[in-house]
């Protein structure tokens, strides 16, 4: 004993200090929140103040607390005891202010998260921008809140890639996760579909139409530069990156009927992963990169299967429903998510990646259908046309906090949710 | 004929040799004061034997019961040994505070209890009840600088004695001011602890784990088994899925944080 106490004395006087916790059983506890900006722009401030709201909501980390009387002046580098007061009374545990300033055509915040309990500062970040940027840099602080508070890459910096009619062709879109701030990429007045953001968000690979024959492309979002990756006779379409960005899967009809094959990013190194008479599409990687689910009709109907990476170990998810396509793995790899259609319209549904615990999470009306997963893990964007026409939509993965993100005209879909 | 008389003699001398024999034992047991008959004695004699070894066994398993306990509140005295430490680096780390300070540390220690972690208050008390047992069985040095620290809280504790009720976090850095940390760790946890489902007796287990700076968590291990490693896994999984933890706070300076986390299971919120 007294050995191990020597022991434990001489870690503890190292580096490190010995906390005790305890526990009480699992609840899920969301932390108190209140957002106050202030700034003399009050408009600015209240956009400001929205979008912190919204990111911090959807985080689904945090209750926002009301607090319309609670004033402060500045950003203060430690609350007084009076205004700690007020926020302990109204249950705040954590007060985020902040002071959103305009200069010519800057815009400047200062953010500061505290904690109410002793006033202490967590964290204080100075951020600017153009005046375009403001949701921008609101979603850039959300981010850093969600970040100090449960040790979580928080998802308000996301975008989300999409395919939308809404000029008469079919191109590719990209807008913040929250739906705001969209953008064409393509522009080429083809067909433009099934985008796929590279793990590491800095590049797209999509099917285009626009030199006659369906093949992939990849386009560089920081140089906007396009090259087709493939060139084979036949479709080539539902391109899917690997998690290590070096590989590109995707379907091929180079052979006769659709197989699932792989090549690098530069288009080379072609591999033909699968060999039936049915029609193999919509490869998804696991996200450590072993496995890949497919959509396969082999068995009769269109059904997710699932294989080694090396098109070995194949076998059957699905054996509910007469059409089930769409699949995306969960980044956190334990769910698949999945187009899924029992009669009438398609569903999204979700279920283990060995095919058990099946649930369908939407219900209707209309179809729903591409599903991808944010990075997260927790929430699904998909595509669906319950209002008539087809827009992008999300939700938790468990088919609440349903949000519409596309607001504009025509129709929008295969959203893809990129990874950063 | 001739043979019948020596066979008579021997059968005679032999009675003879067994009624002296007889005698004897006959005045052996008259002399402590018994005077059942002889016959009588040996079966008392091959009575009590029997008797005896009946009755030892359950004897000795009771001392084995006791001997269990004891062990029981040694595995519990550990944390109260380990306990104490933290606090004793923490005055070496700070050379510049005096004693004094740790006195002003307590306060904080209970505000910060009450404010931030209302609901845990049971194991704090049933681990200064633990402590007390352990301290009064086996007293130690290494416990005495702490004891006079929670000699207050021990006494309170022992006007809840039956049933476990939670009094709070017990922080063992007298300055770890940072309870709203405790209280992000302590829900992250909460929320991926999958708590088996337990019977009438409330169980625990302790994990240790250090928190860097950045909020990545390693060094996760069990401190003190439930006795169930089912239990155990649980708990340990719990951590391990929680990684990684916010940064820690900015006040706090050190490269690393320890944190021991415990998990009750069966308790009755």
């Amino acid at each position: 004993m007294a050995s191990l106490l020597a022991v434990m004395a001489s870690v503890g006087t190292a580096q490190a200090r010995e906390v005790y916790l305890e526990t009480l059983k699992g609840e899920v506890r969301k932390i108190p929140i209140a957002v106050i900006v202030a700034g003399e722009d009050a408009a600015l401030a209240s956009t400001v103040s929205k979008v912190l709201e919204a990111d911090l909501g959807r985080s689904l980390y945090f209750d926002l607390i009301k607090h319309k009387d609670i004033k402060i002046n500045g950003v203060p580098s430690k609350l007084n005891e009076a205004i700690r007061g007020q926020l302990k009374q109204l249950g705040i545990e954590s007060a985020v202010i902040a002071y959103i300033a305009r200069s010519e055509k800057m815009i400047k915040l200062d953010g500061k998260l505290y904690e109410t309990g002793s006033g202490e500062l967590i964290f204080a970040k100075r951020y600017a921008g153009s005046d375009s940027m403001v949701r921008r840099v609101a979603h850039r602080f959300s981010d850093e809140i969600v970040f100090r508070l449960t040790g979580e890459k928080g998802i308000a910096q996301t975008r989300i890639v999409y395919a939308s009619d809404q000029t008469g062709a079919k191109e590719l879109y990209i807008m913040d996760y929250d739906g705001y701030s969209s953008r064409m990429i393509t522009g080429n007045k083809s067909l433009n579909l099934s985008p796929s953001w590279s793990p590491d968000s800095q590049r797209i690979a999509y099917t285009s139409y626009r030199d006659g024959n369906p093949d992939i492309y990849v386009v560089d979002l920081t140089t906007s530069k396009r090259e087709r990756l493939s060139n084979y006779d036949g479709l080539d379409i539902s391109p899917s990156w690997s998690p290590d960005g070096n590989l590109i899967a995707f379907a091929s009809s180079m052979d006769g009927n659709a197989e699932i094959y792989t090549m690098d990013k530069a288009g080379e190194g072609l591999k033909r992963l699968t060999y039936t008479h049915g029609e193999d599409v919509s490869p998804t990687w696991s996200p450590s990169g072993g496995e890949m689910a497919f959509t396969s009709d082999r068995g009769g109907s269109p059904q997710i299967y699932a294989m080694k990476t090396d098109g070995t170990n194949i076998r059957r998810l699905t054996f509910k429903g007469e059409y089930n396509s769409d699949p995306a793995w969960s980044p956190k790899g334990n769910k698949i998510a999945f187009a899924c259609r029992r009669g009438g319209g398609f569903r999204i549904c979700t279920m283990n990646p060995d095919g058990s615990g099946l649930i369908e999470i939407t219900i209707g009306p209309g179809s729903d259908e591409s599903p991808s997963w944010a990075p997260d893990g927790r929430r699904i964007v998909f595509a669906s046309s319950r209002e008539g026409r087809w827009n992008i939509y999300m939700m938790n993965d468990d088919g609440s906090r349903l949000e519409k993100l596309t607001r504009h005209e025509g129709n929008n879909w295969g959203p893809d949710w990129s990874p950063n | 004929m001739t043979i019948t008389i020596p066979i008579s003699l021997l059968v005679h001398l032999l009675l003879l040799f067994a009624l002296v024999s007889s005698n004897i034992l006959y005045k052996a047991n008259t002399d402590r004061g018994y005077t059942p008959p002889p016959s009588a004695i040996h079966v008392n004699i091959v009575k009590i034997p029997r008797e005896r070894p009946v009755e030892r066994p359950p004897v000795p398993a009771k001392p084995e019961k006791k001997a269990e306990d004891v062990v029981k509140v040694e595995e519990v005295h550990k944390p109260a040994e380990k306990r104490p430490e933290p606090v004793k680096p923490v005055v070496p780390v700070e050379k510049k505070t005096a004693p004094k300070e740790v006195k002003k540390v307590e306060v904080k220690i209970a505000e910060p209890a009450k404010m931030a972690l209302p609901e845990p208050a049971v194991p704090a008390a049933k681990e200064k009840k633990e402590v007390k047992a352990a301290e009064s069985s086996t007293p130690k040095p290494a416990v005495s600088p702490p004891a006079d620290v929670k000699a207050a809280n021990v006494q309170e504790a022992k006007l809840t004695p039956p049933l476990p009720v939670v009094s709070g976090p017990v922080v063992e850095i007298p300055d770890f001011q940072y309870d709203y940390y405790l209280g992000l760790i302590r829900s992250k946890v909460g929320t991926r602890w999958s708590q088996p489902i337990t019977y009438k007796e409330v169980k625990q287990t302790l994990v240790d784990f250090t928190i860097r700076r950045d909020g990545k968590i390693g060094d996760v291990k069990v401190a003190e088994s439930s006795g169930d490693s089912y239990f155990d896994q649980t708990a340990v999984r719990a951590v391990s899925l929680s990684n990684p933890f916010p940064p820690l706070p900015r006040g706090y300076k050190e490269d690393f944080l320890k944190v021991r986390y415990r998990f009750i299971f069966g308790e009755k919120g």
